[in-house]
């Protein structure tokens, strides 16, 4: 048996669209087996293929040598695949042993023998380094205690193929390391991991073969070890990559916002916001780090007023705006680039054109006297569309809802950029977007820095951080744990401080 | 074949073509019904086109249009919520106050016709607008589904209805009221004498005046664009900066001022009295309801 899963010319249309046109992927037994393409090129289709979630039109499933046909989930726990999702389906007020077991509850005396399964998960916890407090409720624990719960879930079923789908989105830099080791501990004893993901630095570190799909198809199988992230890239996008951002030293000019002592509280009194002071100059970006959920949104909301705060100052340019209306903040200077473009950053039903004026519609020339202005409103769009490349198939008429991410994200960039705010507050800008929309939006945002403007840019992707800022705030609970300078720090570093480990001295 | 998809995917054609096929195979279900149970599909629906006044009955069309009054401004009332993403199930209700009030008046005030009867309108619309106001308030600000509200309004209504009318304006049975004022009345002699007899009446026009004003405010205003977006997106209008719960409140109350509009030109063109007991709709449906307990 030389492969253990063997997924032959897969094809699986969805109304028109088609996700998997021709996708290959073989996956020997015992190897770490990386799934690397862009979004939308078909990995998770092809996953959820495998999984049972969804039926093939095309296409043989062979596993260990036999074909078989995964009509549903059931049907890929009893081959032995298990799947790590992005994100991860726990109870959140179980404890990690109830959570473990759901499901397939030892019973004993028809009362479930919580004692007897705590003893195997940590036979297994044990055997493969994965560290977890038994007894703690799922939702006081951290994002890779979770994820590690997940992994002792499809061991305790005795999982021998486990698909581990972006299992390093929510990590730090540390936890992604201990991830990977756990992966070689596993291969090490016989188990096959297939590894989605878009981070070429990862295959590198930990897999053994590469499949690059493409636009539904597989274009390459590779050996790791003898190619590049460079020639991986290439396969993946179609074409050479520019890796090496083109970036001027920043020329950073007077204080433009200012963030004194601001905290912020939810309704049961909890800190979402503790004491955080932030000076970002015109001219740099200063980048804000941490691991998803350390506040990064509550500091976001609460710079362009969407969420109130309970004490502290925010000034723009010396004009304090703490008690502003989001509104008000516009029309002061604060340009927002959400981070979810779809709940906040667009009206989905609108047309193109409708929502590049989502902030200005009530004013001239869009309005005059409360009637809509169409002709301005056309230009407005066209001029938008032609400057910042959106794409799409009918112009400004275009439903926003059937743009792609990539275009979707421009049009809201344009529209931020475009009312020339002071401050630009952007949060996770190329989310979810592709190689070349990535590359454009980076580019457009050092263009609006090297003209003066100030950026205060939150990212959970490192690697944006490091490369598009120069400075870094790192949010660590709540905090902001520390203020490093770009040129003089690395991942190392930051993993560090991201995991609370601050240096709060290195202020301004 | 290509030019067929290609003219059926295009989306102007889809608006007219896929009603029309809707209708059309509905006709087509009905008759596989009929023939199955034994009965003659065209002569029912000859019989259907006949009482529409399709078929040459002017008299019988003038009531056809004396119905669709009413439902177009019922309709176009759920149908503004629904572009606003609010589910007015309160129409009922709305329109039974708006219907109420305009009766009210209509008794209780003798006042020259061009006087009477636009303040009895402007009158209903108002009561429909301030019905709807504590559904949009609760919504609003708790955040309450307007569909439970809106019944639970609805219920208040009808018992309110149903005390004032023998206490205020009492007719000759405790269940309908007094008949309202000529003055008062939407009715006009030529409309009725053009239509032969037909209680057609100029609610008509107010209902079609009604259409294109919405249809003004929600394709033309930044004041439709603002609740087009609240209601596709209230995220989106939040962090654009519009005021979402005052926007709720506006599209609840729009809503209620047309369901009473549809109030009044129900039971100021049509019933001329007050009839409590039972909802708007389906006192339009019954072909009398002079004096009847609905």
């Amino acid at each position: 048996m030389e492969y253990i899963i063997e997924m032959l010319n897969m094809r699986k249309e969805f109304s028109g669209i088609v996700a998997n046109d021709d996708l290959t992927l073989q996956v020997k037994p015992g190897e770490i087996h990386a799934l690397l393409g862009e979004n939308g090129a078909g990995k998770s289709t092809l996953m959820s293929i495998l999984f049972g979630l969804y039926q093939p039109d095309r296409g043989t499933i062979t596993v260990r040598g036999r074909e078989v046909k995964v009509n549903n989930p059931n049907v890929a726990n009893a081959l032995g695949i298990g799947m790590v999702h992005q994100h991860f389906k726990l109870v959140h007020n179980f404890t990690v042993t109830e959570n473990i077991i759901l499901g397939m509850e030892p019973v004993k005396g028809g009362r479930i023998d919580i004692r007897t399964s705590a003893q195997r998960i940590a036979e297994i916890s044990k055997q493969y380094h994965l560290s977890v407090v038994p007894e703690a409720i799922i939702e006081d624990i951290s994002v890779g205690m979770q994820q590690r719960v997940e992994i002792l879930k499809m061991l305790y079923r005795d999982a021998e193929i486990l698909i581990f789908d972006e299992p390093t989105a929510v990590l730090t830099p540390h936890e992604t390391l201990e991830l990977m080791g756990i992966m070689k501990k596993m291969t090490a004893v016989g188990k096959t991991i297939v590894l989605i993901t878009h981070k070429l630095k990862e295959i590198k570190a930990v897999a053994d073969r590469c499949t690059i799909i493409r636009k539904g198809k597989t274009v390459a199988t590779l050996d790791v070890a003898s190619t590049t992230e460079e020639k991986m890239a290439e396969l993946m996008v179609g074409r050479k990559v520019n890796f090496k951002l083109e970036k001027k030293p920043a020329n950073p000019g007077g204080e433009v916002l200012r963030i004194e002592d601001l905290n912020v509280k939810d309704q049961r009194g909890v800190n979402l916001l503790k004491n955080i002071n932030l000076s970002v100059r015109s001219g740099e970006i200063m980048g804000v780090a941490g691991v998803d959920g350390n506040g990064q949104s509550q500091l976001i909301e609460a710079i362009t007023g969407l969420r109130k705060i309970t004490s502290g100052r925010m000034l723009l340019k010396d004009k304090d705006i703490s008690n502003l209306t989001v509104r008000q903040r516009n029309e002061t200077g604060v340009g927002h680039v959400p981070e979810d473009r779809h709940k906040r950053g667009l009206v989905l039903d609108f047309t193109l054109k409708d929502n590049l004026i989502l902030e200005t519609y009530y004013r001239e020339p869009f309005s005059f006297f409360g009637i809509l202005q169409k002709d301005a409103i056309d230009s407005h769009a066209e001029v938008l569309i032609r400057e910042f490349d959106v794409r799409s198939g009918q112009g400004g008429q275009t439903l926003a809802r059937s743009m792609s991410g990539g275009n979707q994200q421009k049009a809201i960039i344009a529209r931020e950029v475009d009312r020339s705010p002071e401050l630009l507050v952007v949060a996770q800008p190329t989310r979810g977007l592709d190689v070349g929309a990535v590359e454009y939006i980076h580019k457009r945002l050092l263009e609006e820095r090297d003209k003066g403007r100030t950026i205060l840019m939150f990212s959970l992707e490192l690697d944006e951080i490091l490369n598009m800022s120069d400075r870094i705030a790192v949010m660590y609970e709540g905090e902001i744990v520390g203020i490093v300078n770009a040129s003089e720090t690395d991942e190392n570093q930051l993993g560090l401080m991201m995991a609370g480990a601050g240096e709060r001295s290195l202020h301004g | 074949m290509g030019n067929l998809l290609a003219m059926i995917n295009n989306n102007r054609v889809q608006t007219i073509v896929v009603p029309v096929i809707s209708v059309a195979l509905g006709f087509l279900i009905g008759a596989v019904v009929m023939l199955l149970t034994g009965h003659n599909p065209l002569e029912a629906y000859t019989a259907l086109l006949k009482g529409a006044g399709l078929l040459g009955d002017v008299k019988r069309f003038g009531d056809t249009l004396l119905s669709m009054t009413a439902l177009i401004l019922t309709g176009l009332s759920v149908a503004f919520a629904f572009r606003t993403g609010l589910f007015n199930i309160g129409v009922a209700g709305q329109m039974l106050m708006g219907g109420f009030v305009a009766v009210y008046i209509g008794v209780k005030f003798s006042l020259p016709w061009a006087i009477h009867f636009p303040v009895a309108v402007i009158a209903a619309v108002v009561a429909g607008a301030l019905w709807a106001l504590l559904p949009g308030l609760l919504k609003a600000k708790y955040r309450i589904h307007e569909v439970v509200t809106t019944i639970m309004m609805n219920w208040i209504a009808l018992w309110s209805v149903y005390y004032f009318v023998p206490t205020l304006i009492p007719g000759h049975f405790n269940t309908e009221s007094k008949s309202i004022n000529p003055t008062a009345s939407l009715r006009t002699e030529w409309l009725t004498d053009l239509f032969q007899g037909s209680n057609v009446n100029i609610g008509l026009f107010l209902a079609l005046l009604a259409a294109i004003i919405i249809w003004l405010i929600l394709e033309k205003t930044t004041f439709g664009y603002e609740l087009k977006a609240v209601g596709f997106n209230p995220h989106a209008a939040e962090y654009a900066g519009m005021k979402v719960g005052r926007n709720m409140v506006f599209s609840m109350m729009i809503a209620g001022a047309l369901a009473g509009l549809a109030g009044a030109v129900f039971y100021l063109g049509y019933c001329s009295k007050c009839c409590p007991l039972g909802f708007g709709l389906y006192c339009s449906s019954v072909d009398n309801c002079h004096g009847r307990l609905i």
